[in-house]
């Protein structure tokens, strides 16, 4: 399996979008050995088998009370049976359940760059893949180049303070009359929105009065570049006071200090809690200790976010996650009441704290060409349908962890490309019901059983907390790269994984 | 030094102001006595015992107990004015004070182990202290606690404040306080204002600011009728707005009351030395506290002796005069005022407003044969004096050696015209003689009832330089050597000796100010003001007002209404002990009047208040005088300077401006008396330069008259500033002023002759466009008008007035108009080349704003709701190193002109509006050192509206005065019934609204949240959602014992005072601040009590607190925070009348320090928005969200 870098996609693409643009088309085909019809038999035979044979086992166990484990397993089925009955689901046996999650969860996550395919329906992305990730790279080489010079820039000031967004800088040099002290305080608080967009770009003084006076205020409203300095650091120093109020957003609704009317405090909030994907992005996965942050700087200059504006960012995430790490319930709503976030803001978070937690890798290369928002996207659906919330609400566990038991579950899910019967009938079920429905029905046949294994073998190795942050890893490697050297469209992959998760229900088995 | 010459005209300006040049420089040298105090009641030595304060606890220390009921009280000098003759000593228990200590939030974390904090409370008045349980490891402690109650007599109650100190357990070492809370509870003390105090206070810390906040409760329980307590004043109300207060009428307006307390500086004392800053600061704080919890009391007792309930325009200012000690004074104006809420008597007046003013002339006109007797008529008038207490015949006495003015004018009349001569001393005689009984005839107010106002003579004031002494010396501190802490002297007992005190030296200040009154014919001063500059030991006093012919109805009877029948009833009981005759000989008068009214109603009112007060042939000054343009019968000067707010009913032209006039000059540092003797010298010039200054810059804008003229001279080490701010009119009915004409000295030089022309075609295109920008197009008066026969009112009016009958034919016959008492300027030398270039200097307002120092701009009236006051402080270093008078003058211009030019630039957004009340105040903290604090009030307008107003400017201008009128009288007849029927509902059942709201989220909420269209709805639906479930998580997550059921005896009282207020969905209730008397687009329906706060700030960590700039910017945002807080918990939603009277910043950047101290005050109100006032039953529903998050604000 050859790594590609983002890089190495980009020459792909040009000859590939004019050869199908109105159909998306993707790179995922690749060459599947056709045929094994009769493995798709063996499999179903396996299949029956193995149903049996773990309803045997239950009740086996359950006389005998021999082995915690497995005991237990039942327990977990027993529950998430009650719990989630979810709806056009095999009912009662609690693999199968285990196997759909999976695969939607799988799918979400496969389908989401896929042109048109993302589960999140504000984000039409109507390129193809490669282009999608072309132009990303373009806007992140440019970016790069950016961010160095800011970098550079950021280097030149020498060191500053730790903590969040800028402090007040020398005050440059007085024109004529040297101000020492000057304030203004109004009962209720101005504030410029445009200055508190360059304070939380981590702009200094002297930054932010340049990049106003390029606004042309100056020829505006008239008046002297004293005037407009003077303006700004009484705005700096507003912002400051209020900084310490904003990394406990309730408390800027309860604080007397200052009067702010409730509309101008939630744009307050939303701005300061509001963050760069492309930093974000960086930072998925990565655990939000002092060591990544002294890394901010690198991250900086590759994302072209100035060092202050990532290093408040980075407080934020660190902070949102700090808060929520202990508390029980749905992590976005408990981020929105804790921070006052609009809900997408707060569900952005909640995917920001989810990695972080799970500490899943991102940042390989392979797995460069995914962005922010489709890593966020799969959190949701992990989140969804994965976490403990989503399965055992009433468990004393928070809520970005994956629960063990649901992990060890899915091990069971082996039998599916273990025993030779259930595969055959497994892949006879999959393709029959695919017939004539997808362009890529040969590779499909051909490769039924290697992309069967790679998925199963994915979900089986969850329980090692080294296999949960290679997740991402695994599946681009083992399952999306397959079909996208098949030249699989997204439509086609949502079609199979659909009659994938399906058609178990049907084995014997899993009745 | 520059001089400007004018023509013989110049001497006009001294009509707008008296520039007593001989008399200033005689003044100082009184002055060099010890300084001195009258004592203050505060008997007491030694503080017996500090209770339960721990040693650690040095505020406690330093707010020492005052033994006031120690038994010391009979020691209490009798040199205390009016205060207790004879009534000392009662020790009864007229109240009972009880205070309940709910919850704490955000508190600090005062132990870094656990991050948390141990937290308790100390409740402390006088000399009872308790103590709440420690609620441990919480920054949000819950207490919850009993009520504390605190038996105390009345004195005490206005004496002190309730000091909640919140502190930090520790077991091991000294417990660390957190911060405290000074609640004045005077506000309960009154029997209409607020019945509770409830909310959340800042906890304030003097080195640390803000730490948290603390939710109290606190009620008071009166026991008996206070009215016999008489060392207390409990029930008289303060008021600082400078008006009749919006919901009362005033009945009768006593006049001027003045009081000063003084004690020694704790920051200067030796114990200093070995506290802590903080201990020093809580202790001044708190001695400042007591000290005008005292003063208030005291002039109180001298209003109930006038018979008065009511001090409005109270101003109370601090003079920190250093080592020599801490001087607290205040003056106000005593009324009796009458809540008005019996519609029925008030019914008649609002309907015609008009015209009782014009009825006025008439009253005031005696039948001179009824009055030819002299001595009968101050006998008459003793009678107005309600109590003939003892103090009142002390001040009588004073005033007769004062009476030697009056002849001035009264023997001018004489020989001017026979019949009218003793027709016009007799009028004046019989309001003066009111007046001058007593006292001073002064009035605080700079807004006045319709038709108070009689006539107006122009600004007088007084300045006088005093060296301040050393009272500390060694001997003293030998003698008092045993008390460890300072507390409040009997200064009497070391200074009895010394003849010299502060009361003297504003007493002759005052003396000053009244026979320059007298001087312009006039026996009152309105608009009073008092201010003090100290630089070390150099102390200049100033004082100015307005002189002015008042209304003697106000003074006695105040029937306000002027209604006949209203007058009827007053008169028998007013006549009842003066001579029978005077009631019978009023009657037919004031008949007669009420038929003249017909007659009189040709001439549009507006014009009276210019019409001169002096004689026209014995002026106190060379004056330029024209008929009235408006009324075409009486006189006028050109040009009118006065201190007052501009009349309600005078018609002005086009827009007024703010003008001010800035000056420095340089002195000789120097040591005491050379000191101050130099500084007397300077003053003179100061004043007179300060003057032709403003002339110009009023001509220059084509105006013809300012209002709310300040003029501040402040010292320095080495330089003295003076700034002088007014904003300025053109009146109609005064003639329109000339131009400035620019005159050569060297008429023969050519270039020089080019330059003059060319900066005289500058100006003139200046004052054009001027004219332009303030609207200022005078109807032109057809030349028919002026010389037309004289109408048939007018003969009348000259039987008045006989003077204006002589000398309409001597003086000139043509009115001119303008081009011919043009305004020269000579130049002769580089001094006055800068003058004229400054003059020119001065840019305009950009487009869209507009400024004055008045209440309100004259020519906008039509205000929108949106309004924004701020405080903008600016220090700024004179850095030249050999400073000339025309440097330091450009540069003290340019700092000015750039503060104003940044206050337009951040308001940018509320354009149109226009900046109100703008208030400047310089002091010079250091040498070289210039510190300038504004604080004004910016009011958006409607443009279009505007703009059609502006067609007729006379027209709208009436109107205003009568709506204004309206507003003044009729809205109480709305709003009385408005507080009970804005209340249908119970308060149990708010709670069990609140209750409800708090677990659902109203529907219509959700509504919003999903269907959003904007932002802002878009926010302000996700906020709210959020917050309510915020709320609800916190208390579930927290696991109070403070159920919502248990709070609701509390929040009972909470909710009652939030239901009236604003309707704003935010948690904390949106208090407005506003230096003016009023809310645009609302209505005041209460008065709450006076707020009077004092703060200290130092911190020993400036650079890590943002340096100077940032340490002040926290500094006033606290104390805007924390006049907030007190409004918020006295239920009130705005401060009117907001006045920031010092902020005294010092900074040490060496050591790393700065101290800064700021009072502020102002009165606390409820108001209704217009709008909802219409729409008043729908309020109730849309307020329950407000409550629901007050609720939870209880709980949490």
């Amino acid at each position: 399996m050859t790594l590609r870098c983002p890089l190495s996609v980009t020459p792909l693409c040009p000859p590939l979008s004019p050869l199908s643009p109105p159909v998306p088309s993707c790179p995922l085909l690749s060459p599947l050995s056709q045929g094994a019809l009769a493995g798709i038999l063996i499999g179903l035979a396996r299949l029956n088998c193995s149903e049996l044979r773990l309803k045997r086992l239950c009740h086996r166990q359950g006389l005998l009370g021999l082995g915690r484990v497995v005991s237990y397993a039942v327990s977990e089925w027993l529950r998430d049976i009650r719990c989630h009955q979810l709806p056009g689901l095999l009912g009662g046996v609690a693999p199968v359940h285990a196997v759909l999650q999976l695969w939607r969860a799988l799918r979400d996550l496969l389908l989401l760059p896929l042109p048109g395919g993302g589960s999140r329906g504000c984000h039409p992305q109507c390129h193809p893949w490669g282009v999608g990730s072309g132009r990303r790279l373009g806007q992140r080489r440019s970016g790069a180049v950016h961010a160095a010079a800011a970098g550079a820039a950021g280097f030149g000031r020498g060191p500053f303070r730790t903590r969040g967004p800028p402090g007040t800088p020398p005050a440059p040099a007085a024109p004529t009359m040297s101000s020492d002290l000057d304030v203004f305080v109004g009962n209720t608080t101005l504030i410029d929105e445009e200055v508190y967009r360059l304070w939380l770009d981590g702009h200094s003084v002297a930054e932010a009065v340049a990049r106003r006076l390029r606004g042309g205020v100056l020829e505006r409203e008239g008046t002297s570049v004293a005037v407009l300095q003077s303006d700004t650091r009484d705005h700096y120093r507003t912002f400051q006071m209020l900084e310490r109020l904003l990394h406990a957003p309730p408390r800027l609704l309860q604080q007397l200090l200052f009067q702010i009317p409730p509309e101008r405090q939630a744009l307050l909030i939303q701005r300061y809690y509001a963050f760069d994907e492309a930093l974000a992005r960086e930072l998925l996965g990565k655990k939000l200790s002092k060591g990544t942050k002294k890394e901010l700087d690198e991250v900086s200059a590759r994302t072209g976010v100035g060092i202050r504006s990532c290093r408040r960012q980075f407080d934020n995430f660190k902070r949102v996650f700090k808060a929520v790490e202990e508390l029980r319930g749905p992590l976005a709503e408990n981020i929105q009441q804790l921070f006052l976030l609009p809900p997408a803001l707060a569900r952005d978070y909640a995917a920001i704290v989810f990695f972080a937690n799970s500490r899943f890798e991102t940042g390989k290369r392979r797995l460069q060409f995914l962005s922010f928002a489709d890593f966020a996207a799969c959190a949701q659906s992990l989140m969804g349908h994965w976490s403990q919330g989503a399965l055992a609400p009433e468990a004393a566990e928070p809520d970005g962890d994956l629960p063990k038991s649901f992990l060890q579950d899915l091990k069971e899910l082996k039998v599916l490309v273990a025993d030779k019967d259930l595969l055959d009938q497994h892949k006879s079920l999959v393709c029959s019901a695919l017939r004539g429905k997808i362009s890529v029905h040969n590779e499909l046949e051909a490769n039924f059983k290697a992309l069967s294994r790679a998925l199963v073998n994915v979900g089986g190795k969850l329980t090692h907390a080294r296999d949960v942050r290679d997740f991402f890893v695994d599946l681009v490697e083992k399952v999306i790269e397959p079909c996208r050297s098949d030249k699989w469209s997204p439509g086609d992959l949502r079609l199979f994984l659909t009659h994938y998760t399906a058609a178990p229900r049907n084995l014997p088995g899993f009745r | 030094m520059g001089t400007m010459r004018t023509v013989p005209d110049f001497s006009v300006v001294r009509s707008g102001h008296e520039v007593q040049i001989p008399e200033q420089v005689s003044v100082p040298w009184q002055g060099l006595h010890r300084a001195v105090s009258r004592a203050p009641t505060i008997p007491g030595p030694a503080p017996a015992g500090r209770g339960g304060a721990a040693p650690r606890m040095r505020s406690g220390a330093a707010a020492a107990p005052r033994h006031r009921r120690g038994g010391a009280a009979a020691a209490a000098p009798a040199g205390a004015a009016g205060g207790g003759g004879g009534r000392r000593g009662r020790k009864k228990m007229p109240g009972k004070l009880k205070v309940k200590i709910v919850a704490g939030r955000h508190l600090p974390v005062m132990d870094r182990a656990s991050d948390l904090t141990d937290a308790f409370v100390e409740v402390k008045f006088g000399n009872t202290t308790f103590k709440t349980d420690v609620y441990p490891k919480s920054l949000n402690p819950q207490w919850n606690s009993e009520w504390f109650k605190f038996e105390v007599d009345d004195e005490e109650l206005q004496d002190e404040p309730l000091q909640i100190t919140v502190l930090d357990h520790d077991t091991y070492s000294a417990n660390d306080a957190i911060g405290k809370v000074y609640i004045d509870i005077d506000p309960l003390l009154y029997s209409e204002a607020a019945t509770v105090i409830s909310g959340w206070f800042p906890i304030y810390d003097t080195i640390h600011g803000i730490r948290g906040e603390i939710n109290v409760v606190v009620k008071v329980d009166l026991f008996n009728d206070l009215n016999r307590f008489r060392q207390s004043s409990c029930g008289v109300k303060f008021f600082c707005t400078t008006s009749i207060p919006k919901c009362y009428r005033a009945v009768v307006i006593h006049g001027f009351v003045e009081e000063l307390v003084v004690n020694e500086d704790p920051e200067y004392q030796w114990i200093d030395r070995i506290r802590t800053p903080r201990a020093s600061n809580e202790a001044r704080q708190r001695l400042i506290s007591l000290m005008s919890g005292e003063l208030q009391r005291k002039i109180g007792l001298k209003v109930l002796e006038m018979r008065g309930n009511a001090v409005v325009g109270y101003l109370q200012c601090f003079d920190l005069e250093g080592e020599s000690g801490l001087v607290v004074r205040a003056i106000g104006t005593a009324c009796t005022l009458d809540k008005l809420s019996n519609t029925s008597a008030f019914l008649p007046a609002c309907n015609s407003p008009s015209k009782e003013m014009k009825e006025i002339p008439f009253n005031e006109d005696p039948n001179p044969n009824t009055y030819s007797s002299g001595p009968s008529t101050p006998l008459k008038n003793q009678t107005y004096s309600f109590s003939p207490s003892k103090s009142y015949s002390r001040q009588s006495s004073s005033s007769d050696t004062d009476l030697s003015l009056t002849p001035k004018t009264g023997m001018g009349s004489g020989s001017a015209g026979k019949e009218g001569g003793p027709f016009k001393t007799l009028l004046r005689q019989q309001t003066q003689s009111a007046l001058e009984q007593r006292e001073f005839p002064f009035f605080t107010l700079t807004t006045f009832p319709p038709g108070f106002l009689l006539h107006v003579g122009g600004v007088v004031s007084a300045r006088s330089v005093k060296l301040l002494d050393r009272i500390h010396n060694p001997a003293f501190v030998g003698i008092m050597g045993n008390t460890r802490s300072y507390k409040l002297l009997d200064w009497n007992s070391f200074n009895s000796d010394e003849p010299e005190t502060r009361d003297a030296w504003w007493a002759e200040i005052r003396q000053e100010i009244k026979s320059h009154a007298k001087a312009l014919g006039c026996h009152a001063v309105v608009g009073y003001s008092e201010s003090t500059s100290i630089c070390e030991e150099v102390c200049i006093l100033s004082a100015s007002g307005t002189a002015a012919v008042l209304n003697p109805r106000f003074l006695q009877d105040g029937t306000m209404e002027g209604c006949l029948e209203q007058r009827l009833s007053w008169q028998p009981g007013f006549f009842s002990i003066g001579s029978e005759k005077g009631e019978v000989d009023f009657f037919p008068q004031s008949q007669d009047s009420s038929s003249l009214l017909g007659i009189e109603e040709a001439s549009p009112p507006g014009c009276g208040f210019c019409h001169i007060p002096y004689d026209e042939l014995n002026m106190p000054f060379p004056a330029h005088l024209t008929y009235c343009y408006n009324c075409r019968k009486q006189k006028v000067p050109d040009v009118l300077f006065t201190t007052i707010d501009l009349p309600v009913e005078a018609i002005v032209v086009g827009k007024g401006c703010l003008i001010q006039a800035r000056l420095c000059r340089l002195k000789k540092k120097a040591q005491a008396e050379a000191n101050a003797t130099s500084i007397s010298n300077l003053l003179p010039f100061m004043e007179y330069e300060v003057h032709t200054q403003l002339m110009n810059k009023l001509k220059l804008r084509g105006m013809n008259a300012l209002f709310g003229l300040r003029i501040q001279i402040t010292v320095g080490e080495n330089m003295l500033m003076g700034l002088a701010s007014a904003t300025g009119v053109y009146l109609a009915a005064l003639p329109t002023p000339g131009g400035i004409q620019i005159a050569g000295k060297t008429p023969n030089d050519g270039t020089y002759e080019q330059h003059i022309s060319h900066m005289q075609k500058k100006i003139n295109d200046t004052i054009a466009k001027n004219k332009e920008l303030y609207e200022i197009n005078p109807p032109e008066l057809p030349e028919e008008i002026i010389g037309s026969p004289i109408p048939e009112p007018r003969q009348r009016s000259r039987l008045l007035r006989s003077q204006s009958e002589s000398s309409d034919e001597v003086t000139e016959l043509d009115l001119s108009h303008g081009k011919k008492d043009a305004f020269v300027l000579e130049i002769d030398d580089t001094d006055a080349m800068e003058d004229v270039h400054s003059l020119l200097t001065d840019v305009p307002p950009p487009s869209g704003f507009y400024s004055c120092n008045t209440e309100i701009m004259p020519g906008i009236n039509n205000w929108t709701p949106e309004i924004q006051m701020f405080t903008a402080v600016r220090v700024s270093r004179l850095s030249n190193i050999n400073p000339t008078n025309q440097t330091l003058n450009k540069n003290f211009n340019d700092l000015c002109e750039n503060l104003l030019k940044s206050l337009y630039f951040k308001l940018r957004s509320m354009v149109p509006c226009c900046l109100c009340h703008v208030n400047f105040t310089v002091a010079l903290p250091e040498d070289e050192l210039v510190q300038i604090a504004v604080t004004a009030v910016a009011i958006t307008y409607d443009k279009n509206q505007a703009l059609q107003a502006n067609k007729a400017p006379t027209e709208k201008s009436q109107q205003r005065a009568s709506t204004d009128n309206e507003e003044q009288l009729q809205f109480p007849l709305e709003l009385c019934s408005d507080p009970l029927s804005s209340q249908p509902f119970s308060p149990a059942k708010e709670v069990l609204e609140g209750a409800s709201s708090h677990t659902g989220i109203p529907a219509a909420q959700r509504a919003t949240s999903v269907d959003y269209s904007s932002f802002a709805d878009r926010c302000n639906s996700w906020i709210e959602l959020i917050k309510l479930k915020a709320q609800t998580i916190r208390r579930g997550s927290i696991k109070t014992t403070t159920s919502l059921e248990k709070a609701s005896p509390l929040a009972e009282g909470y909710l009652r005072h939030r239901s009236v207020p604003s309707c704003t969905n935010s948690t904390v209730s949106v208090v407005k601040m506003t230096p003016l008397s009023f809310l645009p687009g609302a209505k005041i329906t209460k008065y709450l009590g006076i707020i009077n706060m004092f703060f200290i700030r130092e911190t020993t960590s400036l650079r890590e607190e943002g340096g100077v700039s940032g340490f002040l910017h926290a500094f006033i945002a606290e104390v805007f925070a924390m006049v907030r807080a007190h409004v918020a918990a006295l239920g009130g939603n705005a401060v009117v009348s907001y006045i920031m009277k010092q902020c005294v910043f010092m900074e040490n950047p060496n050591k790393n320090q700065a101290q800064c101290l700021i009072n502020v005050s102002g009165d606390a109100v409820i108001f209704v928005r217009e709008s909802e006032l219409e729409m008043l039953p729908v309020q109730p529903s849309a307020a329950a969200p407000q409550h629901t998050s007050s609720a939870g604000d209880v709980t949490t």
